[in-house]
């Protein structure tokens, strides 16, 4: 059995290197150690996203991932459903809403989220990027709308390095943290991608 | 239930936001509903009960709210001013 030590390792390559020994396995089981738990959620979605079954176990401060990889491809049916769902993926990269005033701005994107809850289509995915992370975290003044959306399916991702970068990696309060490995396939497999 | 406080422009519902905020009103700030027209977009909601002295404070700090709706459990509109 193949197992890939991943501790040390800054995202997004845990989940790259998981990536790499998916596609170089057709069919059995790969282990992956990663020394800190937002690795570990990481390659436990993706690994799932790929249609692999995870079973995680903590071994003193390392986690050991149990990646099962099945034969005739039922990754690429995880895959190509979600292509398939008509997912809109809305991609906020700033915590105010168009160029110009920052007051208005703030109120715009507030506007717009409450919209967006009202509205029959509910996006799939919400993802934040930069200073756009401020708004799931603590303190933000549209958390309550964010929780109601997700509550009603929309998955909402936040930039880990931005979190990092603004000191809020502790004071996120809604959604999922993610990465740019994430990100970045999220708005190419989006069917659309909203940006306002 | 809330009130809908309807303004003539956002600089006045973000001056209204401002100083209700300091009075510690409950205020936040809405998407004007679609059955209301307004030459603005946004307005201030604040529970049914704070709604009068919301506009005591909006008066005193020489803002003018321009139209102020209840809105029922059902969804419905109704204009108290």
């Amino acid at each position: 059995m193949k197992e890939i030590d991943c501790r040390g390792k800054a995202c997004p390559h845990p989940v790259l290197m998981t990536k790499h020994a998916l596609e170089g396995l057709i069919e059995g089981e790969v282990i992956l150690i990663v020394d800190n738990l937002a690795a570990c959620e990481n390659v436990e979605r993706f690994a799932k996203s790929q249609g692999c079954p995870v079973t995680v176990e903590k071994m003193g401060s390392d986690f050991h991932l149990r990646l099962q990889k099945e034969k005739s491809g039922t990754g690429h049916e995880t895959v190509s459903e979600k292509k398939d769902s008509g997912n809109i993926v809305v991609y906020l990269n700033s915590r105010f809403l168009g160029n110009g005033d920052e007051a208005l701005g703030s109120i715009l994107m507030r506007s717009f989220l409450k919209t967006l809850l009202e509205l029959k289509t509910i996006p799939s995915r919400l993802i934040l990027i930069n200073s756009g992370v401020w708004l799931s975290s603590e303190g933000s003044d549209v958390l309550e709308t964010l929780r109601a959306l997700s509550e009603k399916g929309m998955e909402i991702l936040s930039c880990g390095t931005c979190l990092d970068f603004y000191g809020l990696k502790e004071k996120v309060k809604v959604g999922m943290v993610t990465n740019m490995y994430t990100i970045a396939q999220t708005l190419l497999e989006a069917e659309r991608v909203v940006k306002p | 239930m809330t009130c809908i406080l309807i303004f003539q422009s956002v600089h006045q519902v973000m001056k209204a936001e401002k100083a209700l905020k300091e009075r510690g009103v409950a205020v936040d700030l809405i998407p004007v509903p679609r059955e209301i027209s307004s030459d603005c977009g946004v307005a201030i909601q604040v529970p049914s009960e704070a709604s009068d002295v919301a506009l005591c404070f909006i008066e005193e700090g020489g803002l003018s709210c321009v139209g102020c709706y209840q809105r029922s459990n059902g969804g419905r509109f109704e204009r108290k001013r």
